[in-house]
């Protein structure tokens, strides 16, 4: 793709200087018809598996997400976080602790969303004049201090969590009904997926890869890297926060797990799993672990040591993840036939 | 509580978070690895002296022996994972490293809760340390004088190794400037395996010392590592003194937040480092070269 710098040079008032997509991708479809596939391809799934698989596909579409808004941060900007399920759980509290408003379901997620924003705006100030491992570090802790503030608030419920969370009715329709949830989750879903595709293509998103890829001439360049990285930040919360509200609503329960440094452990694998590098990596990296997790470690009381094997092996073998894979058989494929 | 008996029980509770921190710290400034799984390996101690000392009133010998083993064993346990894993990532970008080293953290503790399962141990300390002295008209456990004790041996200790001994000189050098240290003909490999055991006997010396005080459970790592990186980004990243520094302030603060201001206790870590990180971002005594992460 070609990628050019506005030019000439701007005069001296200008705003900063913006990579500039090429005018192919501004009206590109894919934003469109990349979540409808999305929509369509899980849909169908869904319909053809048994009601188990069809609970785990429900949350796995959630679980999709939330990937994805990590992949806001490893993949598209480069910072590293080992505490984004606070966001999640953050999300997933405030739709739990609204329950008795007389809100619609969207309402809900609308609230969840902001509670997280600005949570992350919060710790990514705080955050700022870190180091990237520093910072890692201090997501890890204000990880565990919203996991211990769950056991601290009475209102929070500690480990037994706050439970019968309605799910309403949108547009009239009663969402209690597992399929009429499926319909409206991944909506939602697709939707925020078509969104966050949409900003990925932006300047907004291809100044982020650049910032990801060398922060020093991203800046030299005039890209503000401080802000933008805290907009990324706040995004990739934002969107946490949504799906933790959605997964409240899915579950009618919240505990303390979704806050907790091994789930926050568990997104950084799905994303991993499907490659960080691509947009659609994480979202099917979290369908495929969630599957792998029902599928074959369902029963497994050893489920740390299995997801620890899990991640070294992808870690070391496959570290852009099964798109990686695709991509290198695709070089192979590619690579025999202009030999013949 | 007076206020001495608070100073020392606080000095006591941060002796063990300054043997897990110096460990961690000295990886990470040595060969630049911040070890995700240095929490693991510190369970791992603790858990291997509940099962060395089972539920008997051990002598003092024995448990010395105990607490040895349990320091030794995770040495090894470190350093297989050095030659295992991270000795082949030293190339890759950061990122795999710390994803690597997490990964790790799961399967030692996944294999911890295999072996030893997910309830929680108690142990007996040996009969002459679970009682407690007089001093200035105060009560002071013993234990936690002996834990004073052997803080002060490890600083210094580390102190002398790093900066007296040739090994020293050699990790110094190592650690400004890794290509230029091979150059000159010191055997890198060895030296930085010789590290990473080094900081994980430390961590599992911390967590042989603590388990007689703590119900020690597989998943203890977790509250501690965290409590660690808090201290290492207090004292700053690298630095060992830093981390002794650090280790101390935050001990002593948590015990007089349990004698004065119980509403504050378990946050004052948090609360540290969120004034570290707004007033010092480096830490008390990192140096500023260490954005190289």
């Amino acid at each position: 793709m070609s990628v050019s710098v506005r030019n000439p040079a701007p005069p001296i008032n200008a705003g900063p200087p913006f990579v500039t997509a090429s005018s192919r991708s501004r009206f590109d479809l894919r934003p469109i018809y990349e979540p409808l596939i999305f929509l369509l391809v899980t849909t169908a799934a869904y319909f053809v598996m048994p009601p188990n698989m069809q609970y785990v596909l429900g949350i796995a579409v959630i679980y999709a997400l939330l990937a994805t808004s990590l992949g806001v941060l490893f993949g598209w900007t480069g910072i590293y976080t080992f505490g984004h399920a606070a966001f999640f759980g953050i999300g997933a509290y405030a739709t739990a602790l609204l329950k008795e408003q007389a809100w619609g379901p969207l309402a809900f997620l609308g609230m969840s969303a902001l509670i997280a924003v600005i949570a992350a705006v919060l710790i990514g100030l705080i955050g700022q004049r870190l180091a990237k491992v520093e910072f890692a570090m201090l997501t890890m802790i204000v990880g565990q201090i919203a996991y211990l503030l769950t056991f601290r608030v009475p209102v929070l419920q500690g480990d037994n969590g706050i439970y019968s969370i309605p799910r309403g009715d949108v547009f009239g329709i009663d969402l209690t009904p597992p399929v009429s949830f499926w319909w409206y989750s991944i909506i939602v879903v697709a939707i925020v997926m078509g969104v966050l595709r949409r900003i990925h293509l932006s300047p907004f998103g291809e100044s982020l890869n650049a910032i990801r890829d060398d922060a020093v001439k991203a800046a030299a360049i005039g890209i503000p890297v401080k802000s933008l990285r805290l907009a990324a930040f706040a995004l990739a919360g934002g969107v946490a926060g949504l799906a933790g509200g959605l997964f409240a609503q899915q579950g009618s329960i919240v505990t303390p797990s979704t806050l907790s440094f091994t789930f926050s452990g568990q997104i950084i694998i799905m994303a991993l799993l499907g490659g960080m590098m691509g947009f659609w990596g994480p979202a099917l990296g979290a369908i495929l672990f969630q599957f792998i997790n029902a599928l074959v470690f369902g029963n497994s009381t050893h489920g740390t040591l299995v997801l620890g094997i899990i991640l070294l092996a992808v870690v070391m073998l496959f570290p852009s993840g099964v798109l990686g894979v695709f991509a290198r058989l695709r070089d192979l494929l590619m690579r025999s036939r202009s030999r013949q | 509580m007076t206020l001495l008996s608070t100073l020392i029980s606080g000095v006591a509770y941060g002796v063990p978070l300054f043997l897990v921190a110096s460990g961690l710290t000295l990886i990470y400034g040595v060969i630049g690895v911040l070890n995700f799984a240095h929490g693991s390996f510190f369970v791992v101690g603790a858990l291997l002296v509940t099962t060395i000392i089972g539920s008997t009133v051990p002598t003092v010998p024995t448990f010395i022996i105990a607490v040895l083993a349990g320091a030794a064993v995770v040495a090894a346990v470190g350093m297989l994972t050095e030659t295992t894993v991270v000795r082949h990532l030293y190339r890759r970008d950061h990122i795999t490293m710390l994803l690597a080293t997490f990964a790790i953290l799961l399967i030692v503790e996944g294999a911890a809760e295999g072996i030893w399962g997910n309830s929680s141990r108690a142990i007996n300390k040996p009969e002459i340390l679970s009682g407690s002295t007089q001093i200035l008209g105060t009560t002071i456990p013993l234990y936690d004088i002996l834990l004073v004790f052997v803080g002060a041996v490890v600083a210094i200790g580390l102190f002398l190794l790093i900066n007296k001994s040739t090994f020293g000189r050699s990790v110094r050098a190592i650690a400004q400037d890794q290509v230029m240290g091979e150059a000159v003909g010191l055997n890198t490999k060895r030296v930085m395996l010789l590290v990473f055991g080094l900081g994980s006997a430390l961590a599992g010396l911390a967590g042989a010392l603590i388990a007689p005080n703590v119900s020690v459970s597989p998943s203890l790592g977790h509250a501690f590592i965290l409590q660690s990186f808090a201290i290492v980004i207090i004292g700053g990243l690298g630095s060992v003194t830093g981390s002794l520094v650090a280790a101390l302030l935050v001990g002593v603060s948590e015990a007089f937040a349990v004698a004065y201001a119980t509403y504050l206790t378990g946050f004052t870590f948090y609360i540290l480092v969120a004034v570290i990180l707004l007033v010092r971002p480096r830490g008390l005594l990192g140096s500023a070269k260490l954005g190289r992460a």
